[in-house]
Formats: structure tokens, C-alpha cells, sequence
């Protein structure tokens, strides 16, 4: 009898030990996964501010060069107050909108840059051409890194058990995307050398 | 009945080991020279030894505050069959499988040569690329990297110069801008005779060819082969004679440049 109750009693503490380390080990995942997606948003947060100081240096240099700078000048105001107001509340679709009204903006630019053969005969033209190439690509691999991570952590709280730690301690069972209109995340094709 | 479980089980488990083993890595692993990956074959062993070097050098130094030091800068070479290939290639990925630069600190430079890739003899450099390490960002720009790769491989006639070229530029800016050297030095023309009287037995590698040529060939005598097998020997009780350097563990965002010839 007394053995049959150590058994239970060592049976129970297995199960008690074994759901106590299983739920830590989840939780440690958990928040692993979504520390992942909130680093990988701040990094795209960082590179749009990038690109907004990139999009205010080449439109100081196309100053003077061309008849429509208050349109351009009311693009890039447009596109930093929507990236203002998107970064204050923590909005994702706020920031993607933000993301393609920069895209909108620096296409026009670049646009500007290539009617315009006084601007390019400057010696400062390949080197905004480089800073829009750098950020471009740093901003298409940072919402690549970002869509990882979303779908690493998607995968988890889908999955068993994950799905059940995620409902246990309250985290959201999905997490969006970072979509952009089409052909915003491709990086212009700026070609030098050649 | 049993065993039969048994030895089920253990499959399993053996598969299982297998599987969470699987590298997922796309691209090959640095050579264990680390600083020079020419998988192209394209590069002279005087230029390689230089960047291994130099690469070896820089890894020692360390700023006066002590807050940096191991600062990499990794070149790597790749043959593609078109030019439509080369953008399979994610930099990012590459630097960061590498782990290039101890925190962040790295610079990779890419070469892409298109062609047949089984005659070396057919490969043309199409295109160059720099993927800058995060940390590495605030001392080089795009536009400067842009700058120096104009100024270096981009018009230097001759390729080798050219890459030692763009090396000693690229360490001008880390020695100058990180380390606060007030300037760094380099000769080309010096560099060239460099390469002229280049020894190809003076790195580890073709050292070990040389021996083992001597040891095979029927043209040395059987006492040159015996000092030989004993000094193959001794260095190989001295750990080995190869020299293996690893990565820093940093990482990159994309951030970088590329030029087209």
C-alpha cells in the first residue's frame, strides 16, 4: 500500500516538475520570439528615420534646380508628419503608409535627379546616389529580418503547445506582416561603371 | 520482439539528431584563413597572403578607451553563370553567417565573376559589393565606401593591384577613423614589386604542397625527402602548422554599396 502511494506521490511530482519546466521553457521562448519582432521594428524605425534625413539632404540639392520644389517639398512634409504620427502610436499600418509615402517621395526625387543633366554633372550626384542605394538596401533587408521574425513568432503561437502559452499569458495569437505597395521594396536600380 | 523496439527507437532518436543538426546555411563556410574566401580562384596567393596579413593585424588592435578592437574586413569571391545570379546572393546573410567583426565591426567585400564557372580563364569581374557591419556604419558611409571603391578596383588596370588597392584604402579609413591613427601609409609601386618577387611557398598552404612535391617526386633525393618528412613531422606536432582564423560574431543590415564594370 505505502509503495503504491510513493508511486502515485513520484508519478505526480514527474508530471508536476515536468509541466512546471515545460512552462517556463514556453514562456522563455515566447518572449524570446516576440523580443525578436519588437528589435526587428525598431530597426525598420531606424532606417526610415535614415531615410527621411537621406530624403531632406537631396532635397536641399535639387533646391534651385528644378520649378516644382513646393511639390516635392509637400511630399517629403507629408510623408515625415505621416511617419511622425505613426511612430507616436505605435501603428504598423501607420508606419507601412509612412514607409510608402517615403518610397512615393524618393522615386519623384530620383525622377528629378535623372531629368535634370546640371544636377547630374555635380560632383555630390554619385554620392546621393550611394546614400539612397545604401539606406534602400539597409531598409529592404530590415523589413526581410522583420517578416522573419513575425513569422517565427506566428509559427509558435500557432503551433501546439505554443498556441497554449500564448493564450496563458495573454499574447497575441498573430502578428501582422510588413506589407508594402508593390515594387516599394525593391531598391532602385541605380547602375554605376557601366 | 524487444530488440526490435529497441533498435526502432534508437533509429529514431538517430534521425532526429540528424535532423536538428541539419545546417540551414545557404552559403559555404570560411575558409580557415577567413579573411581571403576566393571560391572563384581568381586571386594571386601574394594578394591573398597580404589581406590575410593585414587582416590578422587589424583583428589585434584595440583602441586606446579599449571599447574596440577586433575589427575585421573579409573579402570573398563567387562565380555566378549570368548576372541575373548574383542577386540570389543576400550580403546580409553571407556577413552574418560569418559572423564578421567582433560587435558589429566588420567589413565584407564581394566580388562576383560571371562566366564559365569551369574555366577560371573565362571569368570576368561583373560585380563588386560591400556590406558594411552595423557598428562599422558610423565610420563608413555608403557614399565613402562608393568613394573608395571608384578610386580603387574600379579604375586600377590591373585587378590584384586593385584589390590590394582598395584594401589599404579601406584599412586607412579603420586605422584613421576608429583607431585614431593621425594617417596609414602604403606604397603601391612598392606593392607591385611586392608581387613581383612574390615567393608562392611563403604561406602555410603552398608550403605543404611544396613539401609534399618534393616528398612525391621522383626528381629529389631520398635524403631531402627524409629532412623533409621530419620537418612535415615537426611541424605537425607543433599543432598542426595551420592557422585557422574565425569570425568576430557580428552582424549586418544591409547597408552597404555595389558598382557594375
Amino acid at each position: 500500500m505505502k509503495k503504491i502511494a510513493l508511486i502515485i506521490i513520484g508519478v505526480i511530482g514527474f508530471i508536476v516538475i515536468f509541466l512546471g519546466v515545460s512552462l517556463i521553457a514556453g514562456y522563455n521562448k515566447l518572449v524570446e520570439v516576440n523580443e525578436e519582432v519588437d528589435y526587428q521594428y525598431s530597426e525598420i524605425d531606424r532606417r526610415l528615420q535614415q531615410r527621411y534625413d537621406t530624403l531632406t539632404q537631396l532635397a536641399t540639392a535639387v533646391n534651385g534646380f528644378q520649378t516644382h520644389e513646393q511639390t516635392i517639398y509637400d511630399m517629403i512634409t507629408s510623408a515625415r508628419e505621416a511617419y511622425a504620427a505613426a511612430k507616436a502610436s505605435g501603428d504598423l499600418e501607420g508606419m507601412v503608409q509612412a514607409d510608402a509615402l517615403q518610397s512615393v517621395a524618393l522615386t519623384n526625387l530620383l525622377a528629378l535627379f535623372e531629368d535634370n543633366e546640371p544636377l547630374q554633372a555635380t560632383e555630390a550626384y554619385g554620392d546621393y546616389m550611394d546614400a539612397v542605394w545604401g539606406i534602400e538596401s539597409a531598409l529592404s533587408e530590415a523589413r526581410r529580418q522583420y517578416n522573419l521574425s513575425v513569422q517565427e513568432y506566428n509559427l509558435y503561437v500557432r503551433k501546439f503547445p505554443g498556441v497554449l502559452y500564448a493564450s496563458l499569458f495573454n499574447y497575441d495569437n498573430e502578428i501582422a506582416y510588413w506589407k508594402v505597395a508593390e515594387g516599394a521594396t525593391q531598391i532602385p536600380d541605380i547602375v554605376f561603371g557601366d | 520482439m524487444k530488440s526490435a523496439i529497441k533498435s526502432a527507437v534508437i533509429l529514431l532518436l538517430i534521425l532526429f539528431a540528424l535532423f536538428a543538426c541539419q545546417s540551414k546555411s545557404d552559403y559555404p563556410e570560411p575558409t580557415k584563413e577567413f579573411y581571403v574566401n576566393d571560391f572563384a580562384d581568381k586571386l594571386l596567393p601574394a594578394v591573398e597572403s597580404t589581406i590575410v596579413r593585414e587582416g590578422e593585424r587589424l583583428f589585434e588592435e584595440e583602441s586606446e578607451d579599449g571599447n574596440i578592437s577586433g575589427v575585421q574586413i573579409v573579402f570573398a569571391t563567387f562565380t555566378v553563370e549570368n548576372e541575373t545570379d548574383i542577386a540570389k546572393y543576400n550580403l546580409s546573410d553571407l556577413y552574418n553567417q560569418w559572423g564578421i567583426g567582433k560587435d558589429d565591426m566588420g567589413v565584407l567585400i564581394v566580388y562576383f565573376y560571371v562566366g564559365d564557372t569551369e574555366d577560371p580563364s573565362s571569368l570576368d569581374l561583373k560585380e563588386i559589393k560591400i556590406e558594411i557591419g552595423y557598428a562599422m556604419e558610423v565610420y563608413l558611409s555608403p557614399i565613402e565606401a562608393g568613394n573608395i571603391l571608384d578610386t580603387t578596383i574600379m579604375i586600377d588596370e590591373d585587378e590584384s593591384i586593385g584589390t590590394a588597392h582598395l584594401l589599404y584604402e579601406l584599412l586607412s579609413v579603420v586605422y584613421v577613423d576608429v583607431f585614431g591613427y593621425n594617417s596609414f601609409n602604403y606604397d603601391l609601386d612598392e606593392y607591385q614589386n611586392y608581387l613581383d618577387t612574390y615567393l608562392p611557398y611563403s604561406d602555410y598552404d603552398s608550403l605543404w604542397g611544396w613539401i609534399l612535391y618534393v616528398i612525391l617526386t621522383p626528381y629529389a633525393s631520398w635524403w631531402e625527402k627524409g629532412i623533409l618528412v621530419l620537418i612535415g613531422l615537426a611541424i605537425l606536432g607543433l599543432g598542426g602548422g595551420v592557422v585557422k582564423n574565425i569570425g568576430g560574431g557580428g552582424r549586418s543590415g544591409g547597408m552597404g554599396i555595389r558598382r557594375r564594370r
